[in-house]
C-alpha cells in the first residue's frame, strides 16, 4: 500500500515515527515537506513537494493527516482513503478553529486515529472507525516484518495494523471475526476494570470503565456508573448531576428502559431549554414514538453515534429532523445538506427542529448555509462560500464573524504551507 | 611467553573461556549437547505467525532438528506453509483431524533424546536452544525445562515489550551474559515452550487433551512427570517471546470460550483434588503434596483409541433372528470393525426379539422395547440419549467391510454435511441409483446412513419391499453426504447366506 503523510510539523518533529514502521503492506510512502537523504535512507520514506504531490498517481495512495489545515489539499486530491491523526490544538493556534476544522476531517476521513485518550471517547460518540493510539498492555499482539528487520506489535498497534488493512481489503461481514474496533473498546475496559480493583475509591477509573463498558453495550456498565456516582458523592463533588447522573438515561435507554431512562433525565433537566426537552422526550414516549426518544437520549449523552445508527434506520417521519441535528453535531455536514436537499423530507420540517442542549437555540435554517459555505471554502469554491456565507447572515451583521473565520482558516493554511516551504529552503 | 605470564593467563581464561563460548554459541557455531539432535513440536493455531515462528526455529536452532508441525485447528491453512516451507526437508507436517489430538501422535514419533514442545507464537532468537538442554544434563532428574516468557507461570513470567527483533536478541543476549547456567526447580511449568527428554516422555506419556485448555493440559503433563520423580527446571537466562492473539480472551468477555476455559480448569482441578476456588489464585494451583496423591496413569503416545472421536454403532434387526444367530451377528459385527473407539447399542424389540442378552462390554449398551412404534422411536430419538460423536446405524441383515465406520468418520471430519450416506460396496458415490440429487433432503436407507452427534438425524419409517429394511426421512436443514462403497469383493452388502430368510425369520407387523 503507498501513503503519503500530512504533517503539521517537520519530519524531524513528527511523532508518528513508529506508526510508520509498522504499517501493512508498506509499498511508496512519501512525506509532505521536507527530509534529508539519511532521514529518507533510514526511514525508507521519500519526501516531495506539494506540486510534486499533486502529480503523483493519488487515487493509489492513503493518506495520513495530522493537521486540520491540510484538510482543503486533502479533499482537492481526493486519495484512495483519508486516514485523520487527531491532535490536541497545538500551542499558538486558535482552539475553537482547529476544533472545528478537526471535526471536519474526521468527518471526511475514512478511518479516525487519536493518541489522546479523550478525543478517542469524543470521537467514539460522534461515529464508527476510530482507532486509539495508544495503549497499557505490556503485551505483544503481532509483528510485521519489513525486510530484514521485524517488528513487534504493541496491542494498539496491531489494531491500527488491521484497521487500514480493512480499508482495503473490507472484512466479509458474515466472517465470525470480532471487529477491531470492538477489541481496542474490550482492551480499554479491561485495562478500567483492573484499574478499579488497583484504586477502588477513585471515581474518574470507575467512570472510565462504565463508559467503555457503555460502549459495548455491557449491562456492567450502570453498576460502574453507580460506585463512581458514589464515589463523587462522597468526595463532596456534588456538581456531577449532569456529567454522571444523565449518563444513567443513556444506559437506560440502550437497554430499552425509556421510561426510566426519561425519568432519568428528568432529575438532571434545570434550565428551562432543558425542562423543554424533557416533556417532548414525555410526549413522545406517551405517543409510543420511542425510537425519537432513545435516538433523543442519546444526543442528550453527546453519543450521537448511537442516534445517527438509529435514527438511519427510523421510519418515523420526525427521525430525519432529529437524523440532521445529529449530522450537524458530528460534522457529518455533507450528509446534512443531501438530507436536506432531499424531496422526503417536507414531511418532517427541520425548520421546526432547534439545536438544544448547546444553551443557544439556533434554527438549523441559519445552519444549513454555514456548513454550505464552509464545505464550499474547503473544497476550494472560495465565491461559493462567500454567497452562502451572506445568506446565512441574512440582514444582521452576521456574516463578519464568518468571513473572519474564513480569513483565520486561510491564515493558518498559509502557514501550515509557509513551514513546508522554509522547510525546502 | 613467561612462567608468570602464563598462570596470569590461567587465571583470567575461566571468564574468557566463557566469552568465547558465549561468541560460539550465539553465531550458532556450538553443536547442541546431543546425539541424536533435538525434535520440535510446533502447535499450528495462529495462520499470521505460524511461518515466521517456523522460519525462526528453523534458521536459529541448529544442523540437528527436526521440525513437526502440528495443525491443531480445522481453520489452519496449511496450504500456503506447504508452499513457503517445501524445501525445508527437516520439516513436516501433521494435519488437522477433527476429535484426534495429534500432539500426541507427534510426540510418539519423536525420536530424538530431547522433544521440545512449542507454540506457533514463539519467536526464538540465535542460540536459544543450547541453554535449554543444559539443566537435564546437570542434573539427571530435570527431565523438563522451561525458558522464561510472558505466558509461562510465577517465576517465569516474563512481560516485555519489544519494539523489534533488534530489542529483543539484545535482551536475551544480556540476560544469558547474566545468567547463563543458572537454573532453578519449579513447582510447575505450563507455558508455551517445554524441552522434555524422551525418557520422560515414554515413562509419563501423552498429554490429556481431554482438559481442554493448553495451559492446565501441560500443567497436568508435568505434574504427572513429577510423580514420576521428574523435577521441573525454569531457566533463569533463556527467554522467548510470545505474541498474544489481539481477540485472546483475557478473562473479561462473558462468550463461549471464556466458559470453556473455566470447565477446562475445573477439570484440571478434579484431576489433581483441588479446590474450584484456587482457580481464582494469581498463579496456577498445584497440590502440595504430589506423592500423597494417587499416581495419574499415563496417557498412551500416539494414535490411541481415546484420541478418535466416539462412534456410536446402533445395530437393528428388522427381522425376528433366532437366539444364537443374533448373538452370532452382532459380534460378527463387533469383531468386523477397524475402527478403535466405538460403542456398540443395540436396540431390540422384545416382542419381536427372541434373543437373550448377550454379554457386552461397559460402555456398550442394550436398549429393549416393547411395539414396533416404541422400537422406530427409540432408534429417532437415539442421539438426544446417548453423546458421541458420530452415530453410525448398522442392520443385522446387511454385511459391512472392516473400514466402513472408519470411513464413515473420515468423511464427517472432512466434510459439513450432518448426515452421510454411503453408496452399496463397489459403487461410487455418484452412482448412487436412488438418491441423484446431492444435499438436497431425500429418504435415505438407514443401514447406510450415519450422522453427527448431537443432532436428531430425522423420522425413521418401514420400507415397505420385500426387504422390509427402515428408512430415515431426514429434517429438511440437515445437509446430507454421499461418499463411495467398500470394496465390492468379499463384503457383498447382500444379505448372508448365514442370515435368516424371511421365511425363517418372519416379519414384524
Amino acid at each position: 500500500m503507498n501513503y503519503i503523510i500530512f504533517s503539521g510539523v517537520s519530519w524531524e518533529a513528527y511523532s508518528y515515527k513508529r506508526l510508520l514502521d509498522v504499517l501493512p503492506e508498506r509499498e511508496d510512502i512519501v512525506f509532505a515537506g521536507t527530509m534529508s537523504s539519511s532521514e529518507q535512507a533510514e526511514s525508507g520514506i521519500r519526501s516531495l513537494s506539494l506540486e510534486e504531490i499533486y502529480r503523483l498517481p493519488v487515487k493509489d495512495f492513503t493518506v495520513l493527516v495530522s493537521s486540520p489545515y491540510w484538510l482543503q489539499d486533502v479533499l482537492a486530491l481526493s486519495p484512495a482513503f483519508v486516514v485523520a491523526l487527531l491532535e490536541h490544538c497545538p500551542e499558538g493556534e486558535d482552539g475553537s478553529l482547529w476544533d472545528k476544522y478537526s471535526g471536519l476531517l474526521a468527518a471526511q476521513a475514512d478511518l479516525t486515529a487519536t493518541a489522546s485518550e479523550r478525543l478517542y471517547l469524543e470521537q467514539l460518540l460522534s461515529r464508527s472507525g476510530v482507532v486509539y493510539l495508544s495503549g497499557d498492555s505490556p503485551l505483544s499482539y503481532g509483528l510485521i516484518r519489513r525486510g530484514e528487520r521485524l517488528y513487534f506489535l504493541a496491542d494498539y498497534e496491531a489494531v491500527w495494523k488491521r484497521a487500514l488493512e480493512e480499508l482495503w481489503h473490507p472484512q466479509d461481514k458474515a466472517a465470525d471475526v470480532e471487529p477491531w474496533a470492538a477489541i481496542q473498546l474490550r482492551h480499554r475496559a479491561e485495562y478500567y476494570l483492573s484499574m478499579c480493583t488497583k484504586l477502588p475509591k477513585q471515581p474518574t477509573v470507575h467512570y472510565l470503565a462504565a463508559s467503555y463498558l457503555y460502549l459495548l453495550g455491557d449491562e456492567r456498565a450502570a453498576q460502574l456508573l453507580t460506585r463512581s456516582f458514589e464515589l463523587m458523592l462522597l468526595h463532596d463533588y456534588t456538581d456531577c448531576l449532569h456529567s454522571h447522573y444523565r449518563f444513567f438515561s443513556a444506559m437506560e435507554a440502550k437497554r430499552g428502559n425509556l421510561e426510566l431512562a426519561v425519568r432519568q433525565y428528568e432529575i438532571t433537566a434545570f434550565t428551562a431549554e432543558e425542562r423543554a426537552v424533557s416533556e417532548q422526550l414525555q410526549h413522545w414516549l406517551d405517543s409510543g414514538r420511542r425510537e425519537l426518544v432513545q435516538a433523543e437520549l442519546y444526543r442528550l449523552n453527546e453519543d450521537g453515534a448511537a442516534a445517527i445508527r438509529l435514527l438511519e434506520g427510523a421510519a418515523d417521519p420526525e427521525a430525519r429532523s432529529l437524523l440532521l441535528l445529529n449530522y450537524t453535531d458530528t460534522f457529518q455536514w455533507e450528509k446534512a445538506l443531501r438530507l436536506q436537499q432531499e424531496p422526503e423530507n417536507t414531511a418532517g420540517d427541520p425548520a421546526a427542529a432547534v439545536l438544544q442542549g448547546s444553551g443557544a437555540a439556533i434554527s438549523i435554517l441559519q445552519q444549513i448555509p454555514v456548513m454550505e459555505g464552509t464545505l464550499y471554502l474547503l473544497y476550494g469554491k472560495r465565491h461559493a462560500a462567500i454567497r452562502s456565507f451572506l445568506r446565512a447572515a441574512g440582514a444582521d451583521q452576521g456574516a463578519r464573524a464568518l468571513f473572519a473565520e474564513m480569513a483565520d482558516l486561510e491564515e493558518a493554511v498559509g502557514r501550515l504551507r509557509g513551514r513546508m516551504a522554509d522547510d525546502e529552503v | 611467553m613467561s612462567y608468570n605470564a602464563e598462570a596470569k593467563a590461567d587465571a583470567v581464561s575461566p571468564e574468557r573461556l566463557a566469552g568465547r563460548y558465549s561468541y560460539l554459541e550465539r553465531e550458532g557455531l556450538l553443536p547442541l549437547p546431543t546425539r541424536d539432535g533435538v525434535t520440535i513440536i510446533v502447535e499450528l493455531a495462529h495462520k499470521e505467525w505460524a511461518e515466521e515462528c517456523l522460519k525462526r526455529l528453523l534458521l536459529y536452532s541448529g544442523p540437528a532438528v527436526r521440525l513437526t508441525g502440528v495443525v491443531m485447528k480445522e481453520d489452519f491453512p496449511l496450504e500456503p506453509l506447504l508452499e513457503q516451507l517445501s524445501a525445508e526437508t527437516e520439516l513436516s507436517f501433521l494435519p488437522y483431524e477433527r476429535g484426534n489430538y495429534r500432539t500426541n501422535e507427534a510426540l510418539a514419533d519423536a525420536r530424538t533424546s530431547f522433544v521440545v514442545l512449542v507454540e506457533d507464537r514463539v519467536m526464538v532468537t540465535p542460540g536459544w536452544l543450547g541453554e535449554l538442554l543444559w539443566p537435564a544434563i546437570d542434573d539427571p532428574a530435570a527431565y523438563v525445562t522451561a525458558p522464561c516468557s510472558a505466558a509461562e507461570e510465577q517465576e517465569g513470567r516474563a512481560v516485555l515489550r519489544f519494539g523489534n527483533d533488534l530489542e529483543l536478541s539484545a535482551y536475551v543476549n544480556h540476560q544469558l551474559s547474566r545468567f547463563r547456567g543458572e537454573w532453578q526447580e519449579v513447582q510447575v511449568l505450563s507455558g508455551p515452550c517445554l524441552i522434555i527428554t524422551r525418557d520422560i516422555l515414554q515413562r509419563t506419556g501423552g498429554l490429556d487433551a481431554s482438559l481442554g485448555e493448553r495451559r492446565y493440559i501441560i500443567a497436568d503433563w508435568c505434574l504427572r512427570a513429577r510423580q514420576l520423580g521428574a523435577r521441573l527446571a525454569l531457566s533463569s537466562a533463556s527467554y522467548v517471546h510470545v505474541l498474544q492473539p489481539l481477540e485472546g480472551n483475557t478473562g473479561y468477555t462473558d462468550g463461549g470460550e471464556q466458559a470453556a476455559y473455566a470447565e477446562a480448569g475445573r477439570a484440571y482441578c478434579a484431576k489433581w483434588g483441588l479446590p474450584d476456588e484456587r482457580l481464582g489464585e494469581a498463579g496456577l494451583p498445584v497440590p502440595g503434596e504430589l506423592s500423597a496423591l494417587e499416581r495419574q496413569p499415563a496417557i498412551p503416545l500416539g494414535r490411541t483409541a481415546a484420541a478418535l472421536p466416539l462412534v456410536t454403532a446402533v445395530v437393528y434387526f428388522e427381522d425376528k433372528w433366532p437366539a444364537a444367530a443374533s448373538m452370532q451377528r452382532q459380534l460378527l459385527l463387533q469383531a468386523q470393525q477397524s475402527y478403535g473407539n466405538i460403542r456398540w447399542v443395540s436396540v431390540r424389540d422384545s416382542w419381536a426379539d427372541t434373543s437373550p442378552d448377550f454379554p457386552v462390554h461397559e460402555q456398550d449398551t442394550v436398549i429393549t422395547v416393547q411395539g414396533e412404534k416404541l422400537w422406530l422411536h427409540a432408534l429417532e430419538s437415539f442421539s438426544a440419549m446417548y453423546q458421541s460423536e458420530v452415530t453410525v446405524y448398522l442392520s443385522a441383515s446387511v454385511s459391512y467391510d472392516s473400514e466402513y465406520v472408519t470411513r464413515i468418520v473420515k468423511a464427517l471430519q472432512h466434510s459439513t454435511a450432518a448426515l452421510i450416506v454411503s453408496a452399496a460396496p463397489g459403487l461410487a458415490e455418484s452412482e448412487l441409483p436412488s438418491y441423484p440429487e446431492r444435499g438436497a433432503a431425500a429418504v435415505l436407507p438407514l443401514e447406510r446412513t450415519a450422522h453427527r452427534g448431537g443432532i436428531m438425524p430425522g423420522r425413521i419409517v418401514k420400507r415397505e419391499s420385500s426387504r422390509r429394511s427402515l428408512l430415515l426421512c431426514p429434517g429438511p436443514e440437515l445437509a446430507v453426504g454421499y461418499i463411495a462403497g467398500g470394496p465390492a469383493s468379499g463384503a457383498g452388502g447382500s444379505v448372508n447366506d448365514n442370515l435368516p430368510s424371511d421365511g425363517e425369520g418372519g416379519t414384524r407387523k
